[in-house]
């Protein structure tokens, strides 16, 4: 952080004073929210809501299995994304940090929720095919997400993360604060369990 | 449930399996295994079981919902502060010094630039140009081919084929919610007999297909529909049943699609209001003109309370809450009427056509020498317009659509539009020659709606949110 002393402020260039009291004002609390770099920000945030967006999204409605939770969620992972948008834009894999935040709130949110097993809301209206090709796949694409909602959200958070988002055993480990150990374990245990519910349900693989 | 697999002679388990794939293991084990697996027919059968079930679940549908995020992402984020930002005050006290300082600089290199470009012109003797006004090129550049525009995703930038609803009926799209989720308009049984036809009014929502009627208008032809998301009122066209006017039969209605609530206003023998879009709904109030009592009505939907606005106007008003655009029928010139503060005020714009509000009190208009001028604060006094662009060719007649980011006009065969973010002239996403791409295009806040011409084999809408378009053409 830098700090001048009023005496130092003195000495510097007058159209040089601008540019450091900012650094300086951008660590000190700040009075007034509204700011002039948020348009900025703003777009920068467009593009790194682009870029993950969908991976988010992707996972947070196989977390929850509706539209309207995964909105919800994805919209308060982005939310603190924004939040600490600086930071996050230094991190190395900014991804990671997003899928940790959406899995607490996934997990977080299915705690809340306690709904049976099998009473999420159906794909309604694509449930009525009109064409029988397209009638198939959304017969399958229900299959899955029934499958994926019978096992308890930490299982379905190891094998969405793994086999839809490829993370590794460690990253996984990460993420649902586990020891890595217990990951490969979990993981055998979830996807062979997907699997017996499937195939029980007449899903084909 | 065991995780042994029980033929392998080297007794790997399910366990060894996922470690092995999610890089739990060191390298020497994890090359080990690999060589192992080309020759085990056990441990590779329980691979294909994690590599099936991966290859199912990327399979599975997973609907788009980018733009519902963002959107609604938008809002809160401009309420909730971002680390990092830097305030207004510390802009005034503090990078406005250095600011000043460098735009000091700038001025003197610009302003030596200048002369010594002066200089340099007047030897060559090359004009340069006299008016920053954008140049047409004779090609519009297509902003994007489909596939490059992400945002929208499949389901919502895909054109849809709506002409043949699974009863056989035909839907004209009049109007859509401001998000483009859902299209009002009328569905059409096909007529058996002469000119009688049934008009039902409906709604299609566009990610199900599903189609939701409202109000059936027995012997009426397609009616106009407007909504504001929450309300859709409708004025069904006279039909000419041969007598004279005040004979033909009208419909005027609307409804609350919340609790899906109709009210009719009016359903008899009597010509009311012109159809054909002479008017607006907009935060709840439905406008529109009283040809027998020459005003313009104004309904609150919520209350059903209906006043009289002191204005006549015959063409089709805009509604900007609380602004008002119209023609007025007495002196023919533009007007902004706030309808809160019961001001009227003449634009004085006497070669104003084809004009469009956008965001409270910015109108925009093509003057009579095919330039797109732009009036800002248009209720204050003394407020002067600027040109914006000036058109390659002759507009279409009735339209000019205004999002925060394109200005559209179309001529006969498409439409096209200002980029004021890309500062030049785009085609519209999936502009395909072969459907004849638009014959009017609807613009809804920041939402555009192309629909197919009517040479078109069938009719199709794409609905684009002009916010979402790339910020680089390709």
């Amino acid at each position: 952080m830098i700090l001048l002393s009023p005496q130092r402020l003195l000495a510097v260039p007058w159209w040089r004073k601008g540019m450091l009291l900012a650094i300086r004002h951008r660590n000190m609390p700040e009075p007034h929210p509204i700011s002039l770099s948020n348009e900025i920000a703003t777009r920068d945030f467009e593009a790194f809501f682009n870029r993950y967006e969908p991976e988010i999204a992707g996972y947070l409605w196989r977390m929850t299995g509706d539209e309207q939770g995964a909105c919800d969620l994805c919209q308060e992972t982005f939310l603190r994304a924004w939040q600490h948008f600086d930071t996050i834009c230094t991190y190395e894999k900014p991804g990671a940090w997003l899928i940790k935040v959406a899995t607490n709130l996934a997990l977080q949110y299915l705690r809340k929720q306690a709904t049976p097993i099998r009473a999420a809301t159906p794909l309604d209206n694509i449930l009525e095919p009109s064409s029988s090709d397209h009638g198939k796949r959304v017969v399958e694409n229900d299959l899955i997400r029934e499958t994926l909602l019978e096992l308890s959200p930490r299982a379905r958070a190891l094998l969405v993360l793994r086999e839809v988002h490829g993370l590794t055993g460690d990253e996984i480990a990460q993420t649902l604060g586990m020891p890595s150990t217990a990951v490969k374990m979990a993981l055998w245990r979830a996807c062979t369990q997907f699997r017996e519910a499937y195939t029980r349900k007449g899903g084909q693989a | 449930m065991t995780s042994q697999i029980d033929h392998c002679p080297l007794k790997y388990t399910g366990e060894d399996i996922a470690a092995w794939r999610a890089k739990l293991l060191n390298d020497d084990t994890a090359r080990q295994f690999a060589e192992h697996l080309t020759t085990c027919k056990t441990c590779q059968s329980n691979v294909y079981i994690f590599e099936s079930t991966s290859r199912l679940l990327h399979r599975q549908y997973v609907p788009d919902l980018h733009a519902r995020i963002w959107r609604n992402l938008r809002v809160q984020m401009y309420t909730t502060p971002h680390q990092g930002g830097i305030s207004m005050a510390t802009f005034r006290h503090s990078i406005l010094p250095g600011l000043i300082g460098a735009l000091a600089v700038i001025i003197i290199v610009v302003t030596i630039g200048r002369v010594l470009n002066n200089h340099i012109s007047k030897i060559a003797n090359t004009p340069t140009a006299a008016t920053s006004t954008p140049i047409f090129t004779s090609s519009a550049t297509p902003i994007a081919p489909s596939s490059a525009i992400q945002a929208w995703g499949s389901n919502i930038l895909n054109t849809y084929a709506l002409m043949h609803l699974p009863n056989g009926n035909t839907f004209y799209a009049r109007d859509s919610f401001q998000d483009g989720s859902v299209l009002v308009g009328a569905e059409v049984t096909p007529s058996q007999g002469q000119s009688m036809e049934i008009s039902m009014i409906s709604t299609y929502t566009i990610s199900t297909g599903a189609v939701r009627h409202l109000y059936t208008i027995n012997d009426g032809h397609s009616a106009d529909v407007k909504t504001d998301g929450r309300y859709i009122a409708w004025i069904s066209p006279e039909i000419d049943t041969g007598g004279p006017d005040p004979h033909r039969h009208q419909v005027v209605g609307y409804a609350d699609l919340q609790s899906g609530k109709v009210t009719i206003m009016f359903n008899q023998d009597t010509y009311v209001a012109e159809p054909n879009g002479t008017f607006a709904v907009n935060n709840g109030y439905f406008v529109w003109n009283n040809v027998q009592s020459q005003a313009m009505n104004m309904t609150n939907m919520a209350t059903g309370v209906t006043q009289t606005l002191p204005m006549n106007s015959q063409s089709i008003p805009q509604l900007n809450w609380p602004y008002l655009l119209y023609y007025s029928f007495q002196d023919t010139m533009l007007h902004l009427y706030n309808i809160q503060a019961g001001q009227d005020i003449a634009l004085n714009l006497n070669d104003a056509q084809h004009a469009s509000i956008q965001k409270g009190t910015t109108v925009y208009w093509i003057d009579k020498q095919m330039r797109i001028q732009q009036l800002d604060h248009a209720d204050q006094p003394g407020a002067q317009p600027h040109v914006v662009y000036t058109l390659p060719s002759d507009p279409n007649e009735f339209f000019i659509g205004v999002t925060d980011r394109l200005i559209i006009w179309t001529d006969s065969k498409q439409a096209y539009a200002w980029d004021r973010a890309l500062q030049k002239v785009v085609l519209l996403p999936v502009y395909i020659e072969t459907n004849q791409y638009p014959a009017t295009p609807q613009v809804f806040g920041n939402i555009v709606v192309l629909t197919t011409g009517p040479d078109a084999a069938h009719m199709e809408y794409t609905i684009i949110d002009s916010t979402l378009l790339p910020t680089s053409s390709p």
